[in-house]
């Protein structure tokens, strides 16, 4: 196992990244917050150079927390506090995973959490799957996920604890209304924007999907609202897929 | 290969902007166009020095490499060619332009971008009359 000390903030400042800190306050502790998704891991310190920048006795570990329910990280993180410690594992470079360091009095981490792409991805996913199937199972989930590094069980367990997803009567799963409504304005976005990428800028093939899954996240849903305008509304995407 | 990052792209967009207007930049110009704070500033013009997109030289004045300024202009035409498109496409009024498109800037790829140049026409010039050139 590596040990690691570091200070958030001299790692943020060694990083040259330019990132800002946040103050969190949570369960009467405070904590210094650096969101680092999306910079490239390679600008960060190598594994020599973090050790020179320790400066106390907490350790660096990894494993996967949801942002919005960062209570629960946090009372595990307490949890962990002179207990066993989980491996660093290392970041990786993820287009679409959410990372944060984090420090407290205590100890420092690295946290991957479920950012708001994947979150759509995941309810894009689950639509995808009822208009196919109409059953929706953890299995299911699992085998349609568009990420390698997606894990069904924590998107799942994600989703239900933001009302969108809900058990069904049997062993499936099924979206809640609001999860429905969301998850279907997502696939609606993604489905136009592909329409245009076809028709107006003549991409072709998987480019198609590539691009679209990309800007899905990205574009308002104003500007795809115009798109879909300037392309008189259209019914189907360039899969045959229906826009409702 | 080690990515530009979305803020190192604001940065050179920024950098550009000053450049083209024939203005000599220093890091408190770039600090108050991009609303950053000074020492972000510093943070990243050392990352891109080391990146070889600027130099810095002994005025602490910032000037971009022969690749940061290529770098730069391909940021900044990106920019203006969405700018165009948000105006001519989807009639969107021009004082909510410039930060719809550095949003957008960063979303689309090259090759979307150089699409929409010719969905446009190949645009001379942004909404706001500055060049788009190649």
């Amino acid at each position: 196992m590596l040990r690691y000390t570091m200070d958030v903030e001299e790692y943020v400042r060694a990083s040259g990244s330019g990132l800002e800190l946040e103050e969190l306050s949570l369960f009467g502790l405070n904590y210094k917050f650096a969101d680092i998704s999306g910079i490239d891991i390679d600008h960060f310190p190598e594994e020599e150079q973090m050790e020179e920048l320790c400066k106390n006795n907490s350790s660096v570990f990894s494993w996967n927390f949801d942002r919005l329910t960062l209570s629960r990280y946090v009372a595990y993180m307490e949890a962990m506090v002179g207990g066993s410690e989980k491996e660093y594992t290392g970041l990786e470079n993820g287009e679409n995973r959410g990372y944060g360091l984090m420090q407290s009095e205590h100890r420092t981490a690295i946290a991957g959490y479920i950012t708001a792409s994947e979150e759509e991805d995941h309810l894009r996913t689950i639509y995808h799957i009822s208009e196919e199937a109409g059953e929706v199972s953890p299995h299911n989930v699992a085998t349609h996920l568009h990420s390698p590094e997606d894990n069904a069980e924590e998107a799942i367990e994600n989703l239900q604890d933001k009302g969108l997803l809900q058990k069904d009567n049997g062993n499936g799963i099924k979206l809640t209304k609001e999860g429905f409504i969301t998850a279907r304005r997502i696939t609606n976005k993604h489905r136009i924007i592909e329409v245009f990428l076809e028709k107006m800028l003549r991409l072709q093939g998987n480019r198609i999907h590539e691009e679209a899954h990309r800007l899905e996240h990205m574009l308002t849903d104003d500007f795809v609202e115009g798109m879909s305008r300037l392309l008189n509304r259209p019914k189907r995407c360039p899969h045959g897929k229906a826009i409702k | 290969m080690s990515q530009k990052t979305k803020s190192q792209e604001d940065y050179l967009r920024a950098i550009y902007h000053f450049f083209e207007e024939g203005k000599r930049v220093r890091s408190v110009d770039v600090a108050e166009y991009l609303k950053v704070s000074k020492p972000s500033v510093a943070e990243m013009t050392s990352s891109l020095v080391k990146m070889g997109f600027i130099a810095k030289n002994r005025y602490s004045s910032i000037k971009l490499t022969k690749k940061g300024a290529e770098e730069a202009r391909k940021i900044t035409n990106k920019h203006r060619i969405i700018e165009v498109f948000l105006t001519e496409f989807l009639k969107m009024e021009k004082k909510n332009l410039h930060e719809e498109a550095h949003r957008l800037e960063h979303a689309f790829s090259d090759n979307v971008v150089k699409r929409l140049g010719v969905l446009l026409k190949k645009p001379k010039k942004c909404p706001h009359g500055k060049p788009i050139m190649r």
